[in-house]
């Protein structure tokens, strides 16, 4: 029963994240889904969205100081799913997969299936 | 005896009795009595039906749908940068009822207050009947000014008197705009834990015609995260992501009021 429970809680996590409303469409491309692996610049745990600042090297080698955000997510949400202020520490290795902004800014969403953060043992955060 | 001195007798001898009462947010004392009880805290909306192009925020099919040759014209016009919420502006009504955060709602004899977790907004409905005085000529507000009653189980909400909006229906690249002409009639009612909300908003400045849609409020437990501190640096970041639609202007440097 508690294991039904929990799990039950996953899907309606992942349920509110995909009928989020906010213009994602608009600003990212969700056809597409890049990779990066970097480290943690900064962790703004804030609202009105929670912004990770990551530095990778952009698809052409250069590195470049990506904005990582969660949807259209706050920190009333984004606490919902298990995220803190302490989730990501500066200097840590993560790699994100997410939708690349449409503009070709180095930014990128995660939301929605095939996007997600892992730390560099490959546990997913949160 | 009057229904509430019987109440008030009941839990006094259920207390003498040593059975513990408890009162639940259904069954708030701060709730008049001989009304519908709409008060609680409510999380996670749901629209009915489950998407529309209007529900839970106008998107880009309803803009076209929806507006006017006006609205459109203002929406190709309009440039991401200029959207008040990058310095932090609250979100305005009716989008913030589509938002994914919780709000309050606290029945008092005169007024109900709305308090949203998006933003720190509260509205106040001052209840008819009670003698309040109408704001003077000229003031609007950019939450209205609403007015509520009761009728069976529901209470309506009127509201208009709003300032000029260019998100007042959609934000986030859409924004579609909403005039001082622009009148909302929310009802309200409650079946068990779900909070219903029925709306039907005009604006004949931006809309062909009015917009109605229904959305479901299940009731939490959990207390509102306030405050909400929105943070004008965090908020401005976005627009990293974000295309001017008029590059060859000057950069902008904004100044933060906070």
């Amino acid at each position: 029963m508690k294991a039904g429970a929990f799990i039950g809680a996953l899907v309606f996590c992942a349920a509110v994240t995909l009928t989020a409303h906010h213009g994602q469409a608009g600003i990212f491309d969700e056809s597409r889904i890049v990779e990066l692996k970097g480290t943690v610049k900064e962790w703004r745990f804030i609202n009105p969205h929670p912004i990770l600042v990551l530095e990778a090297p952009d698809e052409k080698g250069v590195r470049t100081e990506w904005d990582i955000y969660f949807g259209p997510g706050a920190t009333p949400s984004l606490r919902r799913q298990g995220f803190a202020a302490d989730t990501f520490k500066v200097g840590e290795t993560v790699t994100v997969k997410g939708h690349p902004a449409k503009i070709g800014a180095p930014g990128v969403d995660v939301l929605g299936k095939g996007t997600g953060v892992t730390r560099a043992d490959g546990r997913s955060v949160p | 005896m009057k229904p509430l001195s019987a109440v008030l007798a009941l839990v006094a001898a259920l207390a003498a009795t040593g059975v513990a009462v408890v009162f639940t947010q259904s069954q708030s004392p701060a709730v008049p009595a001989g009304v519908p009880n709409i008060s609680g805290t409510f999380a996670g909306r749901r629209c009915v039906p489950a998407s529309s192009d209007v529900c839970p925020e106008m998107n880009a099919q309803g803009a076209e749908r929806l507006m006017n040759a006006r609205g459109k014209a203002f929406i190709a016009a309009f440039d991401e940068y200029a959207a008040p919420k990058y310095d932090c502006s609250p979100a305005g009504v009716p989008i913030i009822f589509g938002d994914p955060w919780a709000v309050r709602i606290e029945q008092l004899k005169d007024r109900v207050i709305f308090t949203y977790e998006k933003d720190d907004v509260v509205r106040t409905v001052w209840l008819e009947g009670n003698g309040h005085q109408r704001p003077r000529s000229g003031l609007l507000f950019m939450h209205g000014y609403s007015t509520g009653r009761y009728e069976g189980n529901q209470l309506v909400v009127e509201t208009s008197r709003f300032t000029f909006d260019p998100e007042g229906f959609a934000g986030d690249v859409i924004n579609a705009p909403s005039s001082t002409q622009k009148r909302l009639v929310e009802r309200y009612s409650r079946n068990g834990d779900t909070l219903r909300l029925d709306l039907v908003a005009e604006d004949p400045i931006f809309l062909l015609g009015p917009i109605t849609y229904t959305i479901d409020y299940p009731a939490t437990n959990e207390p509102l995260a306030l405050p909400w501190n929105c943070d004008p640096a965090s908020a401005q970041r976005n627009l990293h992501v974000v295309k001017s639609k008029y590059p060859q202007d000057p950069p902008i440097n904004r100044r933060n009021s906070q």
